[in-house]
């Protein structure tokens, strides 16, 4: 009453009246945990610890294409490592797993390689180059391989250590080679593409030669010069001009034909001269006789003779004027006499043969040919006329293309500013084609040194600095720990199924629970009186219960024997398990 | 000692005479019927007449002295002995405890067995009773002539006799209740001990406690639990309890051959 609460007495009759609860579970779990210990495969490791290393050649000397951090590479490599085509030909090279590859998928072999496969970076602490704060960065990693079997274990993990050493320099190589080709076709593409631009500058410059700004100025100045060319030309055409309009008058006044004279001073006369002569005689001769008359037909023959002589018989014009002439006389004499008068038919018949000279004149083929000046005066006259008409020709002609060229200059000029829009813009883009492409070419020289460098092996690399030896002593399980373990659980299951027991148990066990229910304590306690029989039942009933305890025991070893392993083998193991504590 | 004691109760037997009054209750000792039981049964039934003086024997006497310090003190002479259920020792505590009180040489005890269910204090003794408490209730036998002594000096018995099927009604009847009472009064030292069945199991306990002074309670270790313990203590709120025996207690076991 005075001390409700239990005691440490309560609880040890507590354990005592409950020891079955303790006993059973505890052996139980002992044991289970000591089979467990021993039974348990060693699992051996072999590890192998690779360096990473830097590259040779400072990297402000030489860039390495292949920029990822180590980790990450690390990672990768592992994931193509673990790949099921690799594990695969591992499996099946080292024979590996060959009990479970009778009964289980190739999934959970796979999966139970891959948990044995350890990859562990090692990190130290560094201070960043450029930023100066403290980082950690990976300089080496191990790589680790479980399995029963220590040769095997050493023999895989070799295996996995050349595989990542080789995936390794064939990621980087591939990286590099990779970064140099697309940058060498960039190059070539660019290249390509700054050819067709010059191309097509080209042409356009050729189609707008004197469009193109360039020539601008150029073109200006022309115009200007031009200008003032026409200016000076005009001046010179009208001094031209001028001369000429003082030549034709000089030559006006002169006569072509000089007078000769002979030797008596009669006049010479020069063959055209006569003919004119004659011809001027002959119509007046065929007036006053009849056509058959001597002299007729002496000036006809003269006539005839001198036109041969010159080709041409008389000028057209003058035939022409004495024509008019004669028609105006003949009018004048028709107005005072009739037609019958001898004046008039006399005037009648000169002009009828006048008609017929002109007729004949202008039917003959030489009627153009005119007689040569030779008054010297009149020569150098009409010759100087002649240069001043053809200088005001030339003139004429140069004005013309003068006012060509200026006007094929204006409209070269007003089109300039459109032409040179799209010239500007082939320009500028074919500056900025040559300006990446030198980027591009530069950046591609980089990517061959660097492709070098990951050719002969000068980059980053992973160095093998410790090479997987075979393991001595087992990695797993820590059988003292499993021991232990065991151990702590078989109590703590033992007390526990006694405090389960207890809990579940509401029978009175002391006086200190009646005293707790009524609030007195009972008057007396009677001890419990065994007698003999009850004792020699108890016993039997122990000794009973040890007989079937062993006999189960016995039962449960052969199990053990033949099921789990031979007693001879488990024995070994257990004096090693032994050893190790 | 036992030459004593036998002693001792020679010189009171005399006085002790033929008293038959008008309910025809005779109680008188002369015509007790003595029976002297076989110590080995003794034994084995765990009477403690039978044993040395020892620890066990102290326990009881233990629980006779607290017992008979209260009711002397109250003034109380009748005391049912009864647990929650079956199997808790109740008989043997009942007849051990009147054996350690007819161990005092001024007092007298008279059990009687009034376990209509499951009489055992005949067996306990070895008696082969034919007649008892049901013959009496049922067919006015003389008290006097089923009277047994099993060999033990101011030690008295009184069976059950034939199995009764309203032993609640009887045990509740005003024939009862008179017997009760004079057996009370007969002599002034004498204590009267009922063995009852279970409480929770038999309402007999209950229907009864109202006739007796106080009610001891047994209560087995390993056995009783705390339900119906308290069940129990409900039942007998109103009941005058004198108090409660931890019997089988397996602290410290006594081994005997």
């Amino acid at each position: 009453m005075e001390n409700q609460t239990p005691d440490i007495k309560d609880y040890l009759k507590i354990v005592k009246i409950r020891r079955k609860f303790l006993i059973i579970p505890f052996i139980v779990i002992a044991l289970l945990s000591v089979i467990l210990a021993v039974v348990l495969p060693s699992v051996y490791r072999s590890s192998a610890t690779i360096l990473i290393e830097e590259q040779e050649i400072p990297s402000e000397l030489v860039k390495s294409t292949v920029t990822t951090f180590a980790d990450q590479r690390i990672q990768i490599i592992s994931q193509r490592i673990m790949s099921r085509s690799n594990l695969v030909d591992i499996i099946k090279k080292y024979d590996l797993y060959a009990d479970d590859r009778k009964t289980e998928t190739e999934e959970k072999i796979l999966e139970k390689m891959r948990k044995s496969i350890k990859v562990e970076t090692i990190s130290a602490d560094v201070i960043d180059p450029r930023s100066g704060a403290p980082t950690k960065a990976t300089i080496a990693f191990s790589l680790a391989f479980d399995d029963e079997s220590p040769a095997l274990a050493q023999r895989v993990t070799n295996e996995l250590t050349s595989l990542f050493l080789k995936e390794n320099i064939k990621s980087r190589t591939q990286s590099a080679e990779n970064a140099a080709m697309f940058l060498s076709e960039e190059a070539r593409r660019l290249k390509d593409k700054i050819q067709q631009l010059q191309t097509t500058l080209a042409e356009f410059k050729e189609k707008n030669l004197h469009q193109l700004p360039e020539a601008n100025q150029l073109n200006q100045q022309e115009l200007t010069s031009l200008n003032n060319q026409l200016l000076s030309l005009d001046s010179q055409e009208r001094s031209a001009q001028e001369r000429r309009f003082y030549l034709e008058g000089q030559l006006a006044q002169i006569d072509p034909n000089a007078l000769a004279t002979n030797a008596v001073g009669n006049r010479v006369f020069d063959m055209k001269d006569r003919l004119k002569e004659l011809q001027s005689q002959y119509p007046s001769l065929l007036a006053r006789y009849s056509d058959n008359h001597p002299d007729v037909l002496k000036v006809k023959k003269e006539i005839e003779s001198l036109q041969k002589e010159i080709g041409s018989n008389t000028d057209l014009n003058k035939l022409n004027a004495e024509l008019t002439e004669k028609k105006a006389e003949l009018a004048v004499l028709l107005k005072q006499y009739s037609e019958k008068h001898p004046d008039v038919v006399k005037l009648q018949r000169q002009v009828s043969s006048l008609q017929q000279a002109m007729v004949e004149s202008r039917q003959s083929e030489y009627a153009n040919s005119s007689l040569e000046p030779d008054n010297p005066a009149y020569i150098t006259l009409k010759s100087q006329l002649e240069a001043a008409n053809a200088d005001l020709k030339s003139l004429a002609f140069t004005r013309e293309q003068i006012k060509k060229k200026i006007e094929e200059l204006r409209r070269n000029l007003m089109q300039a500013p459109l032409v040179e829009k799209d010239y500007m813009d082939l320009v500028q883009e074919l500056n900025n084609t040559n300006q990446r492409y030198q980027e591009v070419s530069a950046r591609e020289m980089e990517a061959q040194i660097s492709q070098q460098l990951e050719v002969e092996k000068k980059g980053e690399r992973f160095t093998l600095i410790d090479p997987p030896q075979e393991p001595l002593e087992p990695v797993s399980p820590n059988r003292i720990a499993i021991l232990f373990l065991g151990f702590v659980l078989a109590i703590a299951g033992g007390f526990g199924s006694v405090a389960l027991a207890e809990m579940m148990d509401s029978t009175i066990h002391s006086e200190k629970t009646i005293a707790n229910i009524l609030g007195v304590a009972p008057l007396a306690t009677i001890p419990y009186l065994e007698s003999q029989q009850e004792n020699l039942a108890l016993k039997r009933r122990r000794l009973l219960l040890l007989m079937g305890l062993s006999i189960a025991g016995i039962i449960a070893v052969t199990v053990f024997h033949f099921v789990i392993m031979p007693l001879d083998v488990f024995w070994y193991k257990l004096l090693r398990v032994t050893g190790t504590l | 000692m036992n030459s004593i004691q036998t002693l001792a109760d020679k010189s009171q037997q005399p006085s002790t005479d033929v008293d038959a009054n008008s309910d025809g209750i005779n109680i008188a000792y002369s015509q007790t019927r003595v029976h002297t039981p076989d110590k080995d049964l003794l034994k084995r039934n765990r009477i403690i007449s039978a044993f040395p003086a020892g620890k066990w024997l102290e326990s009881y006497r233990m629980l006779r002295t607290r017992c008979l310090q209260t009711m002397d003190a109250m003034e109380w002479k009748t005391l049912a002995i009864t647990s929650t259920s079956t199997q808790s020792g109740n008989s043997l505590t009942a007849a051990n405890l009147a054996i350690s009180i007819a161990m005092e040489l001024d007092r007298t005890a008279l059990l009687v067995d009034a376990n209509f269910q499951n009489p055992a204090i005949s067996q306990l003794f070895g008696i082969k009773a034919e007649v008892g408490l049901s013959d009496y209730l049922l067919r006015d036998t003389e008290i006097s002539t089923m009277l047994i002594n099993p060999g033990i000096d101011r030690l008295v018995i009184l069976p059950t006799g034939k199995p009764m099927l309203n032993s609640t009604e009887m045990l509740r009847s005003p024939k009862m209740v008179r017997l009760v009472g004079e057996l009370k009064s007969r002599y002034p030292s004498r204590i009267i001990i009922f063995d009852m069945p279970p409480i929770l199991s038999h309402d007999d306990t209950l229907g009864f406690s109202p006739y007796v002074d106080c009610v001891l309670l047994v209560i087995e270790e390993g056995h009783t639990k705390t339900d119906e313990l308290k069940h129990a203590a409900e039942l007998l709120k109103d009941t005058n309890v004198l108090g409660t025996v931890f019997n089988k207690a397996t602290d410290n076991k006594i081994r005997f051959d």
